[in-house]
Order: C-alpha cells, then sequence, then structure tokens
C-alpha cells in the first residue's frame, strides 16, 4: 500500500528544489562572482570599516532587543502560565492578535506617537519640558523590534511552561525546596527549550529587519537589512546583495548552532 | 490561592504597550487635522478619500486576487502533497519537510533576495506571474504543517475499510478521508490567505512595475511621512483582522483547540 | 478439492525487508465454518488475514476463493469483508451510514438501504441506532457497528483482525457469546485472528496456532489444548509442565525420577520425549497414601477459582492448579493418571 501513494509528494519535492533550494544556490553562486566570472570583491568590499560598522549594529540592536524582550517576557509568560480558564485563554487571545495585524502598520503606528509633534512630545510640552527627539533614533528602532517582536519570545516560553507537569514542582517542595530553588532548579532549566526557541524567533527577524530602520529610524543605511535591500533595489549590485546575504545567513545559522549547542549541553546534563 | 480581579499589573502594562499604538492609530483616522497630536474634531473624511485612492484601490483588488490565487493552490497542492508525504518513509519525509521548513525558519528577507535572484537567474519579467509565484511559494509550507499532522492521524484503516465496503481508492478518497481533512483544509487555506494578505518584504522584492499590494502602497506613503489616509487603512485592516478571527473561533469547537493550531503555526 | 471448502490458501509466503512473516502457509477453510489464527505478536497472522482481504499482495503462494485465484484482486472487488483491529468506523458519518457505506458503494436502491440498516442493527442488538454519532458509542457498540458494517454486503467470508482486544476483560467474555450467535444466524464463515488462547478455545471450530510464520498446529480446540503437537502450543495454548522424559516402551514413559503409565504408543524405545501434563491434572494427596511423587509446596497464590502452587519433587518442579489449598513448607503427594500424560516428539529444534 505504501509505496501506491507517496508519489504524490513527488512534484512537490522538485517545486521545493527549483523554489527553495536553487534560490539559494544562486545566491551562493552570485556572492561569488562579478560580470560572470568567479570573485571576491563582494566579501572584500564588505571587510571595510564602513560595512563592518553596520553589521555590528544589527548585531547590537538584535541582542539588545532580545535581551529586553527576555526580560520582560519571561516574568509575563511565568504570570499568564499561572492563570486559569477562561482568563488564560483570552489573555493568550490578546497576546496573539497584534501578530495578526499587518507588521507594517503596527510599526508605523508608533509614528503618531514618537514623532516630533507627535503624542509623546506634546504630553511633554503640556508639563512644561523640552521636547525630545524620539524619532529617527536608534532607540526607536529598538523599540519597534520589541513592539513587534515581544509576542514571539511570551508564547514559546508560556507553551513550555504550560505542559510543564505541576508536580515536578510539588515534588521540589516537598523534597525541601524554597520558592526561590524550586525556580532556580526545577522551573527554569526546564522552561530553557521555551526561552531558546523564543530567543531565536526575536533575534532572526530583528537582526534581518529593514522596514523597522526605516518607518522608525529614519531611513539611513542602519542595518545589514538596509544594505541588502539597497544594494538589490536601488543599486543593482546583485553581487555585492548577494554577499551581504550569504554573511546574513552565516550570522543566522551560528547564531542557531550557538543556541542548539547551549541547549544540547543542558539536556545532556540532565 | 486568592482570585484577583485583574491580571498582575505587568501583564496590563504590557497590553497597554501592545495595543496603545494600534488604538491611538484608530483614533488619529477621526481626527480632522493633518498631523500632529491635537485633536481638530472629528471626520470620515480620510476613509473617503482613501476610496478615491485609485492606488490604493488597484492595491486592494491585487492583495485579494493575488491572496485568492495563491492560498488556493497551495491547498491543493499542499493537501496532495501531504497526502503523499504521508505515505513516504521516514527519511525521504524528512528531508522534504526539512525543505518545506525553510521559508518558515527563514528570515523573509533572506526569502525575498532569493526568488529575486531565481527570477533573475531565470530571466523573468517581474510582475504578477513573479508575485503570484512567490506567494504560493510561502503558501504551501503553511498548508502542508497545517494537513500534515491531522492526515497523519487518520488510521491507514480508514482507507483499507473503504475499499474492504467495496469503494473504489478515488471514492475512498472523497468520501471518507477528504471530509475527516475538511476542517484543517479550511484552516490551511483561511492561514495562506492571512499570510498573503499580511506580506510585505517578499512582495517587495518579487513584484514589477505597477504591481503592488496593500503592503507595498502603505509603504510607500509611510516614507514620505505621515499619512492620515495610512491611519483610516490600518483601522479597517485592523477591523477586518478581528472579524476574521471572530469567524474563524466560532467555526471551531473550542477556542483551546484554535489557540493550539495557531500557535502552531506561529511558532514554527 | 473438497465440495465445501470456500478459501484455500496454498503455500503462501510473504517478506518485509528481507524477512519472512508468512512462510508457506497452507490452510483449507469449509463454508460455515469458524477459523481462529491464534498466536503471539508478529507470528504472521495479520499479514495472512490481510493478503486474504486484499490489503497485502502474496510473494508466493496462491489464494483460492470459491476455487478462484484472488491473490492480485483489489479488496473492493472481493467478496471478503474485514472487521479491522480498531473498527476503523467512519468518524464523520452517523451509525447508519456506516453501515450503509458498502450499499452505498454497489448503488443500492433506498428503500433496500434503509430497510438494511434496521436489519444489521437489529442482528447485533443495537435497534434505533441510526442517527447517533460514532463518538456516542461505547467500545463495545463501536464494535458491534464494525461488525454490521462488514456483514451488510453479505461476504461470503468475514475476517476479523483481533475485534475485542480492545474492550476490557467482562465486556470481551459477552461479546464472544454475541460473535458466536452473529456467525450462527447469519451462516457466514469467520476468519478470526487472535492472541488470546481463550478466546480461541471458546469459539472457534478449528484453531491453526501460529508462530515465525507457520502453523505450528491445525486442529479443533479440543485436540489442541489436549494433544499439542510441540512445545510452542503446549506453551501457548493454557498453562503446563513440560516434563523430559524418556518412553520406555509403548504405554510406558519415565519421568520425574519415576516409571507412569501413559496412553500413548508408537514411540521408538527409549526415545527422547516431552510429556506434557496440565497443571489442573495434577491430583493433590496425602504423603501417606500410594503415591506417584512427593513433594514440598514452595508456593501459593489465590487466583480466583483455584490455587495456583508451585511444588517441588525430587526431579522437578510443579504447576499445579486445585480447588485445595495447600501452605507452602507443607509436605503433598502427587497422583497423576495416564491419561493426564501427554506425550510430544522433541522439537526439532532442540
Amino acid at each position: 500500500m505504501k509505496n501506491r501513494f507517496n508519489r504524490y509528494a513527488w512534484p512537490y519535492a522538485l517545486w521545493t528544489v527549483v523554489i527553495i533550494v536553487l534560490p539559494l544556490v544562486v545566491i551562493f553562486v552570485f556572492s561569488f562572482s562579478k560580470n560572470g566570472s568567479f570573485s571576491l570583491e563582494g566579501y572584500g568590499l564588505f571587510f571595510t570599516p564602513l560595512y563592518l560598522k553596520v553589521l555590528l549594529k544589527s548585531l547590537e540592536l538584535a541582542l539588545k532587543a532580545t535581551a529586553i524582550c527576555l526580560i520582560v517576557g519571561y516574568p509575563i509568560a511565568l504570570l499568564i502560565s499561572r492563570e486559569e480558564g477562561t482568563r488564560k485563554s483570552t489573555l493568550m487571545l490578546l497576546l496573539m492578535l497584534p501578530m495578526w495585524i499587518n507588521f507594517l502598520l503596527k510599526t508605523y503606528a508608533w509614528r503618531p506617537i514618537l514623532g516630533n509633534t507627535g503624542l509623546l512630545n506634546s504630553f511633554l510640552e503640556m508639563i512644561g519640558l523640552d521636547k525630545v527627539q524620539f524619532l529617527y533614533t536608534e532607540g526607536a528602532v529598538l523599540l519597534g523590534m520589541v513592539y513587534n517582536f515581544i509576542p514571539f519570545m511570551i508564547l514559546p516560553i508560556l507553551s513550555v511552561l504550560d505542559k510543564m507537569d505541576h508536580k515536578l514542582i510539588e515534588a521540589a517542595h516537598d523534597l525541601g525546596a524554597d520558592d526561590r530553588t524550586v525556580f532556580l532548579k526545577v522551573v527554569l532549566p526546564l522552561s530553557l527549550p521555551g526561552i531558546i526557541s523564543g530567543i531565536s524567533l526575536v533575534f532572526m527577524p530583528s537582526v534581518s529587519t529593514f522596514i523597522i530602520p526605516i518607518i522608525l529610524g529614519g531611513g539611513q543605511d542602519m542595518m545589514i537589512g538596509n544594505l541588502i535591500e539597497r544594494q538589490f533595489l536601488k543599486v543593482g549590485n546583485w553581487n555585492f546583495g548577494s554577499s551581504i546575504s550569504v554573511i546574513l545567513m552565516l550570522v543566522i545559522l551560528s547564531a542557531m548552532i550557538i543556541l542548539s549547542l547551549f541547549d544540547r549541553e543542558k539536556r545532556g546534563e540532565r | 490561592m486568592k482570585k484577583r480581579k485583574l491580571p498582575h499589573w505587568l501583564i496590563l502594562l504590557l497590553l497597554i504597550f501592545l495595543y496603545m499604538p494600534i488604538l491611538v492609530l484608530i483614533t488619529y483616522s477621526f481626527n480632522e487635522g493633518r498631523t500632529g497630536a491635537e485633536w481638530t474634531g472629528f471626520t470620515f473624511k480620510w476613509y473617503a478619500e482613501l476610496f478615491r485612492d485609485r492606488n490604493i484601490l488597484k492595491a486592494m483588488g491585487y492583495t485579494i486576487l493575488i491572496a485568492f490565487i495563491a492560498s488556493t493552490v497551495s491547498t491543493v497542492v499542499g493537501t496532495i502533497s501531504a497526502w503523499g508525504i504521508k505515505y513516504m518513509g521516514r527519511r525521504t519525509s524528512g528531508i522534504l519537510l526539512s525543505i518545506n521548513d525553510l521559508p518558515l525558519l527563514n528570515p523573509d528577507l533572506v526569502t525575498a533576495i532569493s526568488l529575486m535572484s531565481l527570477y533573475i537567474f531565470l530571466k523573468m519579467t517581474f510582475g504578477f506571474m513573479t508575485l503570484l509565484l512567490s506567494h504560493i511559494m510561502f503558501s504551501i509550507p503553511y498548508v502542508i504543517i497545517t494537513v500534515l499532522p491531522v492526515l497523519r492521524r487518520i488510521s491507514r484503516h480508514q482507507m483499507e475499510a473503504a475499499l474492504d465496503l467495496g469503494a473504489k481508492p478515488v471514492v475512498g478518497l472523497f468520501k471518507i478521508i477528504l471530509p475527516q481533512l475538511k476542517q484543517s483544509i479550511i484552516s490551511g487555506w483561511l492561514i495562506a490567505f492571512t499570510m498573503s494578505v499580511d506580506d510585505f518584504v517578499i512582495s517587495f522584492f518579487t513584484t514589477g512595475s505597477g504591481v503592488s499590494n496593500i503592503s507595498i502602497a502603505v509603504f510607500s506613503m509611510a516614507r514620505r511621512g505621515i499619512n492620515p489616509k495610512i491611519n483610516a487603512l490600518s483601522s479597517l485592516m485592523f477591523a477586518v483582522v478581528i472579524a476574521l478571527l471572530l469567524i474563524i473561533n466560532k467555526n471551531r469547537k473550542t477556542r483551546k483547540e484554535d489557540l493550539a493550531i495557531e500557535e502552531n503555526i506561529l511558532l514554527h | 478439492m473438497k465440495k465445501n471448502e470456500i478459501l484455500r490458501i496454498a503455500g503462501l509466503t510473504k517478506s518485509y525487508g528481507g524477512q519472512r512473516v508468512v512462510d508457506q502457509i497452507s490452510l483449507s477453510i469449509d463454508r460455515n465454518e469458524f477459523l481462529t489464527l491464534l498466536g503471539p505478536s508478529g507470528c504472521g497472522k495479520t499479514t495472512t488475514l490481510r493478503m486474504v482481504g486484499g490489503f497485502e499482495t502474496p510473494d508466493s503462494g496462491e489464494i483460492f476463493y470459491d476455487n478462484q485465484i484472488i491473490n492480485t484482486i483489489p479488496p473492493y472487488r472481493r467478496n471478503i469483508n474485514t472487521v479491522f483491529q480498531n473498527y476503523a468506523l467512519f468518524p464523520h458519518l452517523n451509525i447508519g451510514e456506516n453501515i450503509a457505506f458498502g450499499l452505498r458503494c454497489s448503488k443500492q436502491p433506498e428503500k433496500k438501504i434503509r430497510s438494511k440498516i434496521g436489519e444489521m442493527l437489529e442482528l447485533v442488538n443495537l435497534p434505533g441506532f441510526e442517527k447517533r454519532s460514532i463518538a456516542s458509542l461505547s467500545g463495545g457498540q463501536q464494535q458491534r457497528i464494525a461488525i454490521a458494517r462488514a456483514l451488510v454486503n453479505e461476504p461470503g467470508l468475514l475476517l476479523l483482525d483481533e475485534p475485542l482486544g480492545a474492550l476490557d476483560l467482562k465486556l470481551r467474555q459477552g461479546m464472544q457469546n454475541e460473535l458466536k450467535r452473529i456467525q450462527k444466524q447469519v451462516g457466514i464463515t469467520f476468519i478470526y485472528v487472535t492472541h488470546d488462547q481463550e478466546e480461541a478455545l471458546s469459539m472457534s471450530d478449528h484453531i491453526a496456532v501460529m508462530n515465525g510464520g507457520r502453523i505450528q498446529q491445525y486442529g479443533t480446540p479440543v485436540d489442541i489444548y489436549n494433544e499439542p503437537e510441540n512445545t510452542f502450543v503446549a506453551d501457548f495454548i493454557g498453562e503446563s509442565n513440560i516434563i523430559p522424559g524418556i518412553m520406555k516402551k509403548d504405554y510406558q514413559v519415565h519421568l520425574a525420577g519415576k516409571d507412569f503409565a501413559c496412553v500413548d504408543r508408537g514411540f521408538k524405545d527409549s526415545e527422547e520425549i516431552n510429556a506434557v501434563i496440565r497443571p489442573e491434572d495434577i491430583i493433590i494427596c496425602s504423603p501417606e497414601d500410594n503415591v506417584d511423587l512427593r513433594g514440598i509446596v514452595t508456593s501459593t497464590i489465590f487466583r480466583g477459582v483455584h490455587w495456583e502452587m508451585t511444588v517441588e519433587s525430587e526431579h522437578t518442579t510443579w504447576l499445579l492448579h486445585n480447588t485445595v489449598q495447600a501452605s507452602p513448607g507443607d509436605n503433598i503427594g502427587l497422583k497423576i493418571e495416564p491419561d493426564a500424560i501427554h506425550i510430544m516428539r522433541k522439537d526439532r529444534e532442540e
């Protein structure tokens, strides 16, 4: 019986090779060529102080955003996991609802708040303070990242906490552990898979975003995503653009490898 | 444990943080003044202007058209492929599903430029077709990960029982297997549709002159500065999302199941 | 071929990944017979059934149904129906529509379908259940519906793959009687697959005990129980003491250090054999009486209807079932009647 039906998946298998695997290969080949012949120029160009600074800035902002999401998100996940019944599912729904709203619009929504004549500055003026430049700063970009991606940190942690066997906590208490010890030695280590998947779900889109810097950061080449966008859409230097993309993929890949190593190590200990 | 009336202040703070910008936007969409925080009077004029803007109307049309074709094609292809994957060996299906996961795991930007490079490589003209192809490309994986788990739960004895009772394989498929998949196929279609409507990055890189969707239209307005028409558009889209979610919720048996499916998709 | 034969299997073989799951099986089944394929899991009984049902194709050998080879005929063209292990009821159809499925496939008139559904529900003792959903049924009720659904096409042969496996003990016993009644009532040949020897013994006309893809013994339940042909069958069917011994001559066997009278003959003089003695056939008496063996009770477990005791005699450990209790440490005498001893040839591999 088995072999009669699996043929229905083969057309899709072929399709994935053409439209998922092949494009990645094309980028890779593009990144190593110039005018149709082998060249390292794209990479050479990238490793100059000008562009390296952008890479470092992207990493810095993405790491900061990830850290904030984790520090704020973990306690919230913990609090929600202790809720019960309809209230819990309502809270979860409220947490997920913004994820269904257009990313662009959610980001744009901050402009009337942060702008020079925006809500925040009007408020500052009202209480007699000087205006502050909120929009078009790194802080605004960071805010945009946290705002857009914090549900991606909370939800995986919450789902791990929910699946955790409550008897484990009772057992730990039974064995004489106080609340602090139970949290540090039982709850936290067990929720690590959720933390790890949360970190990757926040870090990845943060480090690769180009919309947030354009809308809230004022459109300078602030992040690596902007570089890529510009090379592909404005300059038309696909080779250089591909080189930057390969570097971006390497950054993401190494982040995922580091995370999975951490995960495995912890699991090995247990 | 004592039962508090309100959730913890930290949760409330987060909810305010999450919803305030959206609420501000909705409020401003009814504000007379063009810019600034000042409330200068209630109006519907931005909505009226929105529906007079030809570019936006055209973009809406493309958005719906692309989303409809892409989600329908993806649902058909994805369901048939999931059926095949169910009967594949563990290793082959493992490899195929990993590739299938790539567009879900890769940042949109990487998927977008990789598709763009492919179209350049194949010397295709950027426009409606490239846009549609891209949307089909990223929609099928969502359909597969929605349909496949349900399909795998259907015992192979179901098909065998149908054959045993005298049904030809085609009859078994339409009378026994597909009806049991109905819910997940509808979910898959809805998810593909939402993803397509919502997409900006991939569309932005793979479309050509004259063809844009809502997100692209919003982006080109937004990068120019504040425009109250965007506020009106956002409010409308927000209303549509909530309406859709309510409809989906009503159609599902329990909210818990619903949340589980959404969670599965979003966190995949 | 016999006139009354409905199914014949000849030299049936099937391998998966180089491993022979079914190995040269031959069987013949008469009309209206209740045949059970009995064996531990992995013995090839289900695979044999699936080949008869048309869900697997044999590597070699033939399946004759009504004297026609049906090896490659698809399931939907066989006049054979199956009751699946977990019933495989269609969850999206109500009970009436589940039963009607087969009739709708053969495009029967609506009126006939209606009356047939009623008739079938009557047969399985669930009248008036047409509109109920599958989910509302208990395990035992689902089982009945699965049988009704399979019988509605009036198959010549009904295959049942461990149909009672998912039910609890009490329900299982009730369903055994029920199944037997249904089979008598509709007069259809049943091939029944199970690993439960009690089920097999109480329901079957014939039993084929299987192990390692082969039929170990074929016979009536009484034959199989009383005269197992090898240690596997003796061990698998009921509990038994299997004692190695030597056949002194016809009607006399030496085992456990003593000579016993027995009812078997036709062995070579001094041939090494295995003797099977059922635990309930060993008689307990006082050690002072004229007994065959004396021993000490080492353990006693209450099993409900009887006591299960282990007794150490000089050469052997015995398993006893008796309604009389002896306590551990008691010295008791044992008596074994000649017809309680069943002699088997040594298995080849030993």
